[in-house]
């Protein structure tokens, strides 16, 4: 099969199913076949994702072994494996001792122990980056920095018990500036990211969006 | 030559700071403050929407918390589970994270809902597992509940559940609560839920998403807690008190030093820039 053939297999067939799901979302009630395919569909979605789950772990152990096996890759990278693989037979062994398997007290365990402590700590670490951050980089070098600037320490103080505490204030104008000059602005965000997912459906829909397909290339 | 204070002031180093950043994180745990936190619109929007929802409704709960953000989300979904647990109401929760059914499952065996509440598992609350897909799921979720799930989140059968057999799609629900670390959360739910079944949506988010949330409040999302400050906010509502104060307090201290680095740093740069200026102003 030639490569413009496998190309335009995938992309025809999300054209279709692009066509179908927007058909469905106007026809009358009264079309019960189109809209009990679009649900068979949907429920179908559902299942691929399930099945690209298993495919995602697939390649993750695929990568970690050939970094172990066969690349030449550095000490750290082979440790980093070494971590992966270590965690992945724990948590599955772990998953797999009891009939309740996830729901089972030793799966509580692990993750309460152990999994939350250390995505607790590394989100930790961020803390303090931001802290970092904010002295090295936060510096009012021109009437915009300053109105963000503002912005930020606003919303932060109305954030704190001892902002609105000591400036009662603080909390009605920070919620004025979040419900109102912030909606402003993000609300045309929303707007331009919902006019550019109308044109990429278009696109998709004419069978000239390829970058679905280009995207897993490396 | 000696450098001038503004000078030292720009080049603090950073184990000073996180030094100055965690004794401020430390005052609540050896001392908590509480402070009187006022209740914002979204934290009350929140409760009176769940407070007017008539007797024997459904909710489904979209519940994708990251665990790694466990002091942001403890709070305000453990705020919900109880005031949900207080009400005659039902709901359905189900993971669109694997760590949103562990979550759960610890959280409720916190509550204990059938010593606390007299609820029972399967007729008044039912736990699915994690479903792959997150937008589509949720999608297949709305459209046909049964089609997604055989078993619940302990691996038992659904359809022993009275709970299970009242629910077909989302015309059984009446609410619907979504937890979430992902900014654009709302986006995906209100498609899903609001646009084509027209539901409201409560949201649970970490405290920094609530800019962009607040877009949809409060119409399609009439209610939202976000961080600690909403699970705290909740449970003085409530009156279901919880971590959430202390979590709160905790967490609030810590920005004060990065509000504290940043008024050094730009105090430090204005006034070196402004020494500069005055040298060069010298002949």
């Amino acid at each position: 099969m030639s490569r413009e053939i496998k190309r335009r297999i995938p992309i025809g067939l999300i054209s279709v199913i692009t066509a179908f799901f927007l058909i469905e979302y106007f026809a009358a009630p009264s079309f019960t076949v189109i809209h009990s395919v679009k649900g068979e569909l949907t429920v179908w979605g559902a299942l691929i994702a399930g099945f690209m789950l298993i495919f995602g772990v697939f390649i993750l152990l695929r990568h970690h072994f050939l970094q172990l096996a066969v690349r030449h890759a550095g000490w750290q990278d082979k440790v980093c494996s070494i971590v992966f693989f270590a965690a992945f037979l724990a948590f599955l062994a772990v998953g797999f001792s009891t009939p309740a398997r996830v729901a089972g007290a030793n799966y509580r365990w692990i993750y309460q122990n152990m999994y939350t402590p250390t995505g607790s700590a590394i989100l930790a670490l961020c803390f303090f980056w931001c802290v970092y951050g904010g002295y090295r980089t936060f510096t009012i070098k021109s009437w915009e920095s300053a109105a963000i600037g503002l912005g930020a320490v606003i919303y932060m103080l109305r954030l704190l018990p001892i902002g609105p505490y000591y400036i009662p204030q603080l909390a009605p104008f920070g919620d004025w500036v979040l419900s109102t000059i912030n909606v402003g602005a993000t609300r045309g965000g929303t707007i331009a990211v919902g006019i550019a997912a109308l044109i990429l459906g278009f696109r998709t829909l004419i069978g000239k969006e390829t970058s679905v397909l280009e995207a897993t290339k490396e | 030559m000696s450098r001038s204070i503004f000078e030292k002031l720009r080049s603090i180093p950073d184990q000073y700071l996180a030094l100055i950043s965690i004794l401020f994180m430390l005052i609540p745990v050896i001392y908590p403050l509480g402070l009187p936190l006022p209740i914002s619109a979204p934290t009350r929007g929140y409760y009176q929407t769940i407070e007017n929802l008539p007797s024997g409704s459904i909710v489904v709960i979209d519940n994708g918390p990251s665990i790694a953000q466990w002091s942001q989300f403890e709070s305000p979904e453990l705020a919900t589970y109880k005031l949900l647990l207080s009400r005659p109401l039902k709901w359905l929760s189900w993971g669109t994270t694997t760590d949103g059914p562990v979550m759960n499952d610890i959280l409720l065996k916190r509550i204990d809902p059938e010593k606390t509440f007299g609820k029972v598992y399967g007729t008044d609350y039912l736990i699915l597992g994690y479903i792959p897909g997150y937008e589509t799921a949720i999608a297949a979720v709305a459209r046909d509940t049964h089609a997604v799930a055989t078993n619940d989140y302990y691996g038992n059968s659904v359809t022993q559940y009275p709970l299970w057999n009242e629910i077909t799609n989302a015309k059984s629900f009446a609410l619907v609560i979504s937890i979430n670390t992902g900014c654009t959360n709302m986006d995906v739910e209100s498609r899903q839920w609001y646009a084509i079944y027209g539901l409201k949506i409560l949201e649970i988010n970490s405290a920094s998403c609530s800019a962009v949330s607040i877009n949809y409040f409060p119409n399609i999302m009439p209610g939202g807690l976000w961080g600690s400050k909403g699970g705290a906010e909740l449970e003085i509502l409530s009156h279901f008190p919880g971590p959430g104060l202390r979590l709160n307090d905790a967490a609030n201290l810590g920005l004060i030093p990065f509000l504290v680095s940043l008024a050094v740093a730009n105090i430090g740069y204005l006034g070196t820039r402004y020494l500069r200026k005055e040298k060069k102003a010298t002949p």
